[in-house]
């Protein structure tokens, strides 16, 4: 194979926009136009008020048909605000985007210094780097890889069954790997969702309530052709990248490769375990979670078909004194996250006003340090509780003790600003919400970065990450929320999804290393160096001697273009498209000398 | 500013030749800026009006990882008085861990710029987030205090030949 194509010089049109009324005063573009022109040395430099207005386009289709220019650097806006406006009006004129610079005169140079003079020499040197770069650049075609069509979908949960009913619906095969042996995940778990009342995926609902319009149901899935259900399975491996993955899933029994285009990671978060904090006496029967209460509502439910009372867990007294914990392992510094798990307040009225209407002798509280819910409907909700008897009271409980078969709670309270003392026979803990175990594990099977919270994370709605790497987290993999939004996490997941695989090829961005094969001695350093396995060593043979060889290649659907393995290599023969060797010793050399 | 030559010099090299500085001379430094954080910051500043030394030149990169040593020297060969780096802050790069390996390569390089007598001072790595522009700015005028302080830079091509 032949080295690394270099461009021969280019015709470039230089366009100083004259937009920045306030800069103008500082930096006259007209005059650094005339000032620029070089059509002998290629350069076309034009700064006119159209370049600013709605014929902008016309006018530079005008321009690039006139000078016959091949490349068009943009003096003005920063790459980081404008290149894609910028790259996309290239486009129109058919110009590849990797032949567009941008150089920020607005952020990075007039307004940095009073003197005139000086902000103009600054101007200079900075197209003059941004001329070089267009001239230096490597030949590259826009990389297209076909894509596979297959998607999928880690956890079975609400938010992993919209996106897989989702595509499926789209008409796409859809793997659902489920690490348990059943489908639903939380969601499945609760008696009822708040501030609606009487839901649950998969059961029949007397009331439509919001939920459960937006909750698929889990024998739907179950039952759609296109949908392959992996139960009591795992991810191993991940290989490859958008458009083309190798999954390796570990069922019972059988080991399978599935190829699939693109990836939903709706694995879940975990319920904090309040067995750390011992002041609460976790181990006591009567000290249960939010979610043990759940089951003890829906097994009462069940057994009698009618709204049984009650039953304390330890000895099946009905309670007279419930307490609910709100914030255990939750917004505190030494326990859990220090974030908000944002359903607990919710489900924790809606608990407490079901209790309430259950046992209206028993006195309910609430122990809260501030009630938040981000739902509409919530404040009725809580309203609602209040006029039905439930007691709120602010402060933290610092500590529980058993007592004569009944649970002494410690607290401030905040309202009256004294400690107090109070007798509780059930005390519910709403706990917080952290990360699964293995998110790290599995973020590196991927190569996708955590967030300091040890989730995934989300997307940068600016630049998509997502859209890049056919990954999309969803649900509460991607942190603490309420079922609908879970559930359309997975919908926007299957159609970001559906809108990438569509285009039959897909264009990988324009940040990619290459590798020059007649420089590569195959080492191995940028294997060791990638941090998203993009690199491997291939085996090769001389034709004309014989000779065996390794050679360094690139996963181009795998590399995201960070160019650290460019820096490591010791014989300079990997190049970060748009960021080559030629380009940046040329930058080098006008940026620490030039125009002095 | 032309008086720097009382400035801090260090022992084991010979840099600090601030005595010689022309009347005019503004230390020219040439900066990487990591696409995601610095570069940002650096777009940030100016929107923001913050004022630095018009002698900063930015070259953007996509990773302050992706800065190869050579071009570090290279600059600073070029004629360039001071070098500076600016990266994600540690635990934040866009690439997982690219800023860690900046650090490393700026701590070697520092090692050789000792060697051939520069003071390594003349190479500075910051982190700073795209929404720190105040430290930005506050960073290439510190910079560039150290700069004058230490005097054009002796290996500079055009005061060899």
């Amino acid at each position: 194979m032949p080295g690394l194509r270099k461009v021969d010089r280019l015709k470039k049109l230089l366009l100083l926009l004259p937009c920045d009324e306030e800069m103008e005063k500082l930096l006259d573009t007209r005059s650094l136009a005339e000032e620029m022109d070089d059509p002998e040395n290629w350069v076309f430099a034009r700064s006119d008020p159209r370049l600013c207005g709605p014929d902008r386009s016309d006018y530079i289709a005008d321009l690039v048909k006139e000078t016959e220019a091949q490349a068009i650097i943009v003096g003005g806006p920063s790459d980081r605000t404008h290149g894609s406006v910028w790259r996309q009006e290239a486009s129109f004129v058919g110009i590849p985007p990797d032949r567009v610079e941008l150089v920020p005169l607005v952020q990075q140079c007039v307004y940095v210094t009073d003197e005139k003079d000086a902000a103009r020499r600054r101007a200079k040197i900075m197209i003059e780097s941004a001329l070089a770069r267009v001239d230096t650049g490597i030949d590259r075609a826009v990389e297209r890889v076909k894509a596979m069509q297959a998607v999928l979908v880690i956890g079975g949960g609400v938010a992993g069954m919209q996106a897989a009913w989702d595509l499926a619906d789209f008409g796409r095969q859809v793997y659902l790997v489920e690490r348990t042996g059943e489908l639903g995940g939380r969601a499945h778990q609760l008696s009822r969702t708040y501030p609606t009342q009487d839901c649950k995926p998969d059961g029949c609902c007397p009331q439509s309530c919001r939920d459960c319009q937006f909750t698929p149901r889990i024998d739907l899935v179950t039952s759609h052709p296109l949908i392959e259900l992996l139960l009591e399975s795992e991810v191993k491996s991940i290989k490859g990248g958008i458009g083309g993955y190798q999954i390796e899933v570990h069922s019972p029994e059988v080991s399978r490769l599935l190829e699939v285009g693109a990836i939903v990671v709706a694995t879940g978060n975990v319920m904090f375990d309040a067995e750390e904090m011992g002041e609460l006496s976790p181990w006591h029967p009567d000290v249960i979670s939010f979610l043990e209460l759940e089951k003890l509502i829906d097994w009462q439910r069940k057994e009698d078909h009618a709204w049984a009372p009650l039953r304390r867990p330890s000895d099946g007294k009905v309670p007279k004194n419930i307490h609910f914990l709100q914030c255990v392992g939750s917004r505190d510094e030494h326990h859990g996250t220090i974030d908000c798990s944002l359903v607990c307040c919710t489900y924790a009225v809606g608990q407490a006003k079901d209790l309430k209407d259950m046992l209206p002798d028993a006195t309910v509280a609430i122990h809260y340090m501030d009630m938040r819910g981000p739902y509409r409907g919530f404040e009725r909700h809580y309203l609602e509780a209040q006029e039905s008897g439930v007691l709120f009271m602010r402060g933290r409980v610092v500590e529980i003790e058993p007592d004569n078969g009944n649970l002494i709670l410690s607290y401030e309270d905040i309202d009256i600003g004294e400690p107090v003392t109070m007798e509780a026979d059930l005390v519910v803990l709403s706990v917080g919400q952290l990360p699964t175990p293995g998110t790290a594990e599995l973020a590196q099977m991927l190569g996708v970065p955590l967030d300091e919270d040890g989730y995934i994370g989300e997307d940068n709605t600016t630049y998509s990450l997502w859209d890049r790497r056919g990954v999309y987290v969803v649900g509460c993999a991607a942190g603490p929320r309420g079922i609908r939004y879970s559930v359309r996490d997975g919908r926007e997941a299957a159609l970001s999804i559906d809108a990438v695989l569509r285009r039959v090829q897909i264009e990988l961005a324009d940040n990619i290393a290459e590798v020059d094969d007649e420089r590569c001695v195959g080492c191995g350093q940028c294997v060791e160096s990638c941090e998203y396995d993009a690199k491997t060593l291939e085996e090769r043979t001389d034709l004309q001697t014989g000779r065996k060889y390794r050679d360094a290649i690139v996963e181009p659907r795998r590399c995201w273009g960070c160019g650290n393995c460019h820096a490591t290599c010791p014989s300079t023969a990997i190049s970060l498209s748009g960021f080559s060797d030629d380009q940046l010793v040329r930058q080098v050399e006008i940026a620490s000398g030039g125009h002095r | 500013m032309a008086d720097s030559s009382k400035g801090k010099k260090k022992k084991t090299t010979d840099d600090a030749t601030g005595g010689d500085a022309p009347k005019d001379w503004n230390p020219r430094i040439v900066g990487f800026l990591c696409n995601w954080c610095s570069y940002t910051g650096a777009d940030l500043a100016g929107v923001s009006r913050l004022q630095y030394t018009p002698e900063f030149i930015p070259i953007r990169v996509m990773c302050s990882g992706s800065v190869d040593v050579a071009y570090i020297l290279k600059a600073l060969l070029e004629g360039a008085d001071g070098v500076l780096i600016g990266g994600c802050h540690l635990g934040d790069c866009h690439y997982l861990n690219g800023n860690y390996k900046a650090r490393r390569r700026v701590a070697v390089v520092k090692e050789v710029m000792e060697g051939v007598g520069l003071d390594p001072r003349r190479l500075h790595l910051e982190w700073i987030s795209a929404s720190e522009s105040g430290k930005f700015a506050k960073t290439v005028s510190t910079f560039d205090e150290t700069l004058r302080q230490l005097g054009p830079n002796p290996l500079a091509k055009e005061r060899l030949l």
